[in-house]
């Protein structure tokens, strides 16, 4: 795709730029060897293995960004299919909580990209983020007693239960770390690993599924991105729904007073009070706030990593 | 003959018309909803169904199926739905990438595979013989990825000899002779690949006909009429063992164009097998059946050609 | 009677180890994989897919062929993956010649309308792009292994079928059939008792030839990340080892070679096969005059 200088641009002058060509280069690995050698300016997204290269490359800029390839704010989240055992039972999705290792995903799968997130609200949107919440730090130990309460014993081959988690290819990284955590607590994850929309087909649209995955991003604004993972009123077949199928009422009201009130302080109250229901009740479990880096040739300057308007004042050394 | 050729004529349109018929059966028993790739995470219900009818999505299968053949049997191949573009205009748009890469290959694999062939043939079990046998043996068992990786990663990422992706230079902005080295210097690895992968399977061909040739009376004739070893070998044995090799060939199309398809992935190649790629994981129907339409015409086509070299060669077969 | 022309073209009665030398080793490299796949679980205990230890560490004592970017042990997931990739190649080779030899018996020997009938569904799947079907199936109902077993075993079969019509053709009116027939032998019996033993042994190698193909298939299906993630698969490892092949190239490295190892091993054998059923190759030019 090419974009062609608007000359009629409304503020004068602006931009530099003649022409951008945007191309989409389907090997990560591949990507990365074209920013090296210079065929390419500006890379969208870095495989965590080529970070620490690309950092001691002195060509390169490498920059952090706030949001993952969806939106503002993303983060990964574990959906548990409440409509059914044995997510039905909270002692289960606090065992998961407990058996998994955001740590390792942070190292080995985001490469560090991110940070470990704590609630529904990613850190980042500090006014409405709270840190004061029910937090499950990875202790695989209390999962047995969690799964013995939740009447999942183990059986004669050690399995307690097995669940079917539905993923898009994208997350299979991911998804064979959990499945790791868990079979060491007694839990058999078996791994659906589907193209992208055959994975959010089944887990929104026919909720066929114990455990799915999505990047849920919060958006400029809660009543955007996050609203609609917990009202009871989106539950329906639409992807990044309420895909849980989570009901609470309280929840629901505390929603919709938080969207109709204007002063940020009372809102951010209800937001807090939000997030410390949820952590409580865990519906989702919230793996990583995503955090991406751009990387671009040192030549290209004035870039705005972090504003829409990312090539308005870009110029390149070397060319007019 | 004639009247064999008019049957193998008419028996093509049956055939094709199932071709098409399994492949859109198969496309839409399968889970999943092109859409919400389309539409994204923000849409609602009604934006959904406006797009779905609007793209004849809504419709019954049946309809839908009658709509698409009567669309192909006037050229029409419906448009794409992620690109919005007509089908036959996507496709037509990235054959000739493809073509070149395959078309290069193979005649470098030809060129190659057959001079080889010919002196292994010429002296089974020397030195030479070994040699590539061996060589061919191998490659013969490599992965083309596989293969295409190393080739990336040494030659173009070490040594940086090579470009690593994409069919022309982002910022060649002049035409001619430029444009073509530029083009030239990037087709080097894809279509080495490829080739190196074409080499084994025409080379083994060519070595075995030409040695079972040369075990025929007429070259036994050709010897004792007192001709030069030369001339026997590449007059009369290579020319008599050439057909059986290109109706193999022939017959291969599909294995070079599935070769291209994974090499144009590793290489980002802008082909068809790049197309077909993409449009796989995005569920583009259209788009997919239209190039499974093109490459099994191919094939079909390429099956005539090899059915009528055989009767031609081996009159056993056209009475039968 | 032709030794006077024997000059470059035709060979000195030579290297007739040679054959012997590759099919030798292609029965070493494919029984050492056998032999791995078989004491999978003596020679690496445990499950090949759980973390052992640090990610990334290169080859060493500790862990022979390095950890990959899980902290998981590669050998074990080599040794364990040679079962994924050996029941793919020996399950598609199977069903390919099974229904190869039903179409191509049946259609060879009746000919007529059930010939015509069958050579159209042969053709059918003929000029079916198979790797490209295989992806679409894979992509559209999930990558489950017996999915691309069933799809690779049911696109394969038209070489064997083909094969053997032609064999079948070739004998239906030689002497020895004519002569059961006249003695009044049923049809069914002359196809099983003498047709298909003389037929067969051109299948078995175009078969056995198809082993190859369809392990490279089910690789390259991995590669584009087609897999079944429940199994080890080398094609699986080689695939998520792309995004590290400069940083560490003992992930992509091992199983790759693997991977060639088994179907070089498995096409040499197939060679030497074919070498033994083709009279003409096997006696060789040299001893014809």
């Amino acid at each position: 795709m090419v974009l062609t200088r608007n000359d009629d641009y409304f503020k004068g002058g602006l931009p530099y730029l003649d022409r951008v060509i945007f191309k989409v280069i389907p090997q990560p690995s591949t990507a990365v060897l074209a920013l090296e050698q210079g065929e390419a300016d500006y890379l969208w997204t870095i495989p965590g293995p080529d970070i620490r290269r690309l950092q001691a490359n002195p060509n390169i800029v490498l920059a952090r960004a706030p949001a993952g390839p969806g939106g503002s704010f993303c983060i990964d989240t574990l959906i548990f299919n409440l409509r059914r055992p044995p997510f039905d039972r909270l002692e289960v999705r606090q065992a998961f909580a407990h058996a998994i290792n955001r740590q390792q995903l942070l190292e080995q799968v985001y490469f560090n990209q991110g940070r470990i997130a704590t609630g529904p609200i990613a850190s980042t949107m500090a006014w409405a983020y709270t840190p004061d919440v029910t937090r499950y730090d990875h202790s695989p130990e209390r999962a047995p007693a969690l799964l013995d309460g939740a009447g999942y014993r183990p059986g004669p081959d050690g399995k307690r239960l097995k669940v079917v988690f539905v993923h898009a290819s994208t997350y299979a990284r991911t998804a064979e770390v959990i499945r790791d955590n868990l079979a060491r607590v007694g839990v058999e994850v078996e791994l659906a690993t589907l193209e992208f929309n055959a994975a959010v087909e089944r887990v929104f649209v026919r909720a066929d599924f114990h455990l799915g995955i999505a990047s849920y991003c919060n958006g400029p604004d809660p009543e955007i991105g996050v609203t609609r993972m917990y009202l009871s009123t989106n539950i329906k077949p639409i992807p990044f729904s309420n895909g849980a199928g989570y009901v609470n009422p309280r929840i629901d009201e505390l929603f919709a007073r938080a969207a109709t009130t204007v002063d940020e302080g009372a809102r951010a109250a209800m937001y807090h009070e939000i997030q410390r229901i949820l952590t409580r009740e865990v519906p989702y479990w919230w793996l990583i706030e995503t955090e991406g880096y751009r990387a671009f040739r040192k030549e290209v300057r004035d870039l705005r990593i972090w504003a829409g308007d990312l090539l308005e004042r870009a110029w390149r050394e070397g060319t007019r | 003959m004639g009247p064999y050729v008019l049957r193998r004529l008419l028996q093509i349109p049956p055939v094709i018309l199932g071709l098409l018929v399994l492949n859109f059966v198969l496309i839409h028993l399968a889970p999943g909803d092109p859409l919400y790739f389309l539409v994204g995470e923000g849409g609602d219900e009604s934006y959904y169904s406006a797009i779905r009818s609007r793209l004849g999505l809504d419709r019954p299968l049946a309809e839908q199926l009658v709509r698409y053949l009567a669309g192909v049997a006037t050229g029409d191949l419906g448009r794409s739905i992620r690109h919005n573009e007509p089908v036959i205009s996507l496709i037509l748009g990235r054959v000739p990438a493809t073509l070149l890469l395959t078309g290069t290959a193979l005649a470098a694999a030809t060129g190659v595979g057959v001079w080889l062939g010919t002196l292994s043939a010429a002296r089974p079990g020397g030195l030479l013989d070994r040699l590539t046998n061996g060589v061919a043996s191998v490659l013969a068992a490599v992965p083309s990825f596989w293969l295409g990786q190393l080739l990336l990663v040494s030659l173009a990422g070490w040594l940086g000899l090579f470009p690593v992706q994409g069919m022309v230079s982002a910022r060649l902005a002049s035409g001619g002779w430029a444009l073509i080295i530029d083009v030239a210097h990037h087709l080097v690895l894809p279509a080495s690949t490829l080739a190196l992968l074409q080499i084994a399977l025409i080379f083994r061909l060519t070595r075995q006909s030409v040695r079972e040739t040369l075990v025929e009376e007429f070259i036994r004739t050709a010897r004792a009429k007192g001709l030069s070893p030369r001339l026997i070998l590449y007059r009369h044995a290579l020319r008599n063992s050439l057909l059986p090799v290109v109706t193999v060939v022939g017959g291969h199309l599909g294995t070079l164009l599935a070769g291209a398809a994974v090499v144009e992935v590793v290489f980002a190649w802008p082909g068809l097998g790049r197309l077909l790629y993409d449009a796989i994981l995005t569920r583009d129907y259209p788009v997919v059946l239209g190039i499974f339409l093109v490459v099994s015409v191919m094939m079909v086509l390429a099956n005539l050609l090899t059915d009528l070299t055989y009767a031609y060669l081996d009159p056993r077969v056209r009475y039968a | 009677m032709l030794t006077s022309t024997r000059g470059s073209v035709t060979p000195r009665v030579a290297a007739r180890a040679h054959p012997q030398k590759a099919v030798s080793l292609g029965v070493v490299l494919l029984g050492v994989i056998l032999v791995l796949a078989v004491a999978a679980d003596l020679v690496a205990p445990g499950d090949p897919l759980r973390t052992v230890g640090p990610a990334l560490r290169p080859p060493g004592p500790s862990y022979w062929l390095g950890t990959d970017d899980l902290g998981r042990d590669i050998f074990s997931m080599i040794v364990h993956g040679a079962r994924t990739s050996l029941t793919v190649g020996a399950a598609t080779a199977l069903m390919a010649a099974v229904i190869g030899t039903l179409v191509g018996g049946i259609s060879g020997y009746f000919s007529g309308a059930i010939d015509d009938a069958l050579m159209r569904l042969t053709e059918f799947f003929q000029v079916t792009p198979r790797f490209f079907l295989a992806t679409l199936a894979v992509v559209l109902f999930g990558p489950k292994l017996w999915l691309i077993v069933a799809v690779l075993g049911a696109t394969f079969w038209p070489g064997p079928a083909r094969i053997l019509r032609s064999q079948v053709m070739a004998l239906r009116n030689r002497e020895f059939v004519v002569a059961a027939r006249a003695l009044g032998a049923p049809e069914l019996y002359i196809l099983v008792r003498h047709i298909l033993p003389n037929a067969l042994p051109p299948v078995v190698v175009a078969a056995g030839l198809q082993v190859g193909w369809a392990i490279l298939t089910e690789a390259s299906l991995s590669f584009l990340g087609l897999g079944d993630r429940n199994l080890p698969s080398w094609g699986q490892i080689l695939s998520s080892a792309q995004p590290f092949m400069r940083t560490a190239w003992w992930l992509g490295f091992f199983p790759g070679l693997s991977l060639v190892a088994t179907v070089f091993g498995a096409n040499l054998l197939a060679d030497w096969l074919n070498r033994q059923l083709d009279p003409r190759l096997r006696r060789g030019p040299e001893e014809l005059g």
